[in-house]
């Protein structure tokens, strides 16, 4: 899959020494990206650096064959960026503001992508009230209709979940879902969950540096040092757990209520591939197995492992 | 052509949103007010209704006082442009998109412009009074509004720049009303100074001794020429300014 953002050895040194260290990534075409670190760790600066509203101190940003010290508002038309906080007139009603983006950024038929982004973003309810008498949900979404309305081929979102409620939340991350079929998304965000969800590209960045980038899935290889399986069900006799553990190297822990069927999980964990062996002896013994999955290594797992060794 | 579409754009953004905020009908009720007070005053104290007279005891102290009095509504006219854009984030939708730096300032400094001569509006009516008393010089009427408006122009330049500089529009007003008070003072200094060069360049340099000329009704390229170039300095110096904080 071809790169549509490539950051070659990019450099952002502020005046206190802080900012981006010698950054190199790549964001496939149609992916969606996460942007992972710790407070401070220089995603935000990585995001304002991207959209050229920080010139970086060295280094190299193209944005679809575009370099940004060269052909910036080339690059800039391609975007669309929700930062941390939405960029909002607050004094403008819903439906003033997105037709003043609208125009500003030179949208064919601006009322017409104005009638089509409040459809899409729920927002006509609202369409005629003042963005400053507005919840931090409505707005949020505004912010990411004002990103898309000039129909860009890449977003940059800064954290475009954080401080909301679950149901706005996951309505949000809908709507970014939608829009990966003909957009590559760039999102930082602390919320590892989301990452999991949405996300099949990652990079980890800490005090500045590139810490890890690339796919989740090679990464989650990567950072597996054992096979965990779980196995969820009723084990009939103790000695078989204890013989279940002592074969296949696991834990147990008994979670069920009722003394007259026992229920157990079960972990299993093996450099090697077990699964096919676990299943045979479970079977062998009688077993009834409710759930038996391969945990996978996690964005949350390598996030850790990454930010604790650096 | 797209960049005056998107200037025009801008332009008619910043003028909504300055007509929403009560601010601007405040400070204009404040200033008809005051310039209403004055009005009374001067014709009140003026001894005869002469042509002349009118010219001199009314309308020369009337329109001096108007600049006088912008040199302290112009920082609070500007004083929001941009802090409120850094505050809210807007600067970085503004600065993503097609427009350019100088279209965002210069819709910025066209709106607090055309906001002052929306408060300059009424005061029209104290000319119209004088001529039912038989005043017809209407020449130094039409020279002392374009002296203050080129006047007015200096200051919200400085006003703006004032804004670019800080994140507190307290702080954004106080400093552009003492750079503007500076600037003013010059007149004094070039007054009182023996040696007739330093005199002459530092009356030059003040933004009152070229709004003299206008008073009388003389309108001089000398001091357009100044007017225009202060305005664009500090325009410069602002685009400079915003232009450094993507360093």
């Amino acid at each position: 899959m071809s790169s549509v953002i490539k950051f070659n050895n990019v450099s952002k040194i502020f005046s206190n020494g802080q900012g981006l260290k010698h950054l190199s990534f790549e964001v496939s075409q149609g992916a969606i990206h996460g942007l992972l670190g710790a407070n401070g760790a220089g995603k935000s600066t990585t995001m304002r650096v991207l959209c050229g509203l920080l010139a970086a101190t060295s280094g190299e940003v193209t944005i679809l064959g575009h370099d940004t010290s060269t052909e910036l508002k080339q690059a800039q038309k391609a975007i669309g960026y929700l930062p941390e906080n939405p960029p909002l007139y607050l004094n403008m009603t819903v439906a003033e503001y997105l037709l003043f983006v609208a125009r500003l950024f030179a949208s064919e038929k601006p009322a017409k992508r104005v009638e089509w982004t409040l459809e899409e973003f729920g927002l006509g309810e609202v369409q005629n009230r003042l963005i400053g008498n507005l919840s931090k949900g409505f707005r949020q979404r505004i912010g990411l209709a004002q990103a898309i309305i000039h129909d860009p081929q890449i977003l940059v979102l800064d954290e475009p979940t954080v401080g909301l409620d679950p149901t706005v939340s996951y309505n949000l991350k809908q709507l970014i879902k939608k829009f990966q079929v003909d957009k590559t998304i760039l999102l930082s965000t602390h919320i590892l969950s989301d990452v999991e969800e949405l996300c099949s590209e990652i990079t980890v960045i800490g005090n500045g540096r590139l810490l890890e980038s690339g796919r989740l899935q090679e990464l989650g290889k990567k950072y597996s040092t054992k096979q965990i399986i779980e196995v969820t069900g009723h084990f009939p006799a103790s000695q078989l757990i204890e013989q279940a553990t002592a074969l296949f190297s696991g834990e147990a822990v008994e979670t069920s209520r009722s003394q007259e069927t026992p229920e157990w999980r079960f972990y299993a964990q093996s450099q090697e591939d077990i699964r096919s062996d676990l299943l045979k002896f479970l079977i062998e013994k009688n077993c009834e197995v409710k759930e038996f999955k391969a945990i996978e290594v996690g964005p949350e797992d390598i996030f850790l492992k990454l930010t604790q060794e650096n | 052509m797209q960049a005056l579409s998107i200037f025009r754009i801008l332009y008619m953004k910043e003028l909504k949103e300055s007509f929403k905020t009560p601010m601007v009908y405040i400070l204009t009720g404040l200033f008809c007010f005051l310039m209403g007070g004055l009005f009374y005053n001067y014709v009140v104290g003026s001894q005869e209704l002469t042509k002349g007279n009118l010219s001199l005891n009314v309308l020369v102290p009337l329109f001096g006082n108007m600049n006088f009095i912008f040199l302290f509504l112009a920082p609070l006219l500007t004083m929001r442009s941009y802090i409120d854009e850094k505050k809210n984030s807007t600067i970085d939708l503004l600065m993503m998109s097609p427009a350019g730096d100088y279209s965002i300032l210069l819709s910025k400094f066209f709106c607090s412009l055309t906001v002052a001569a929306f408060m300059l509006a009424p005061t029209f009516i104290f000319p119209i009074i004088l001529s039912t008393s038989g005043y017809d010089d209407w020449g130094v009427v039409f020279s002392s509004y374009l002296g203050i408006i080129m006047s007015v122009g200096c200051y919200l330049s400085v006003g703006l720049m004032a804004s670019t500089l800080t994140n507190n529009q307290i702080v954004s007003a106080i400093s552009a009303f003492v750079i503007l008070l500076g600037f003013m003072l010059l007149v004094v200094v070039g007054r009182v100074s023996n040696n007739f060069l330093v005199s002459q360049m530092v009356n030059y340099m003040s933004v009152p001794y070229h709004y003299e000329g206008f008073a009388r009704g003389v309108i001089r390229s000398y001091d357009m020429v100044f007017y225009f170039s202060f305005s664009g300095i500090f325009l410069y110096l602002s685009h400079k300014i915003v232009a450094s904080r993507n360093l």
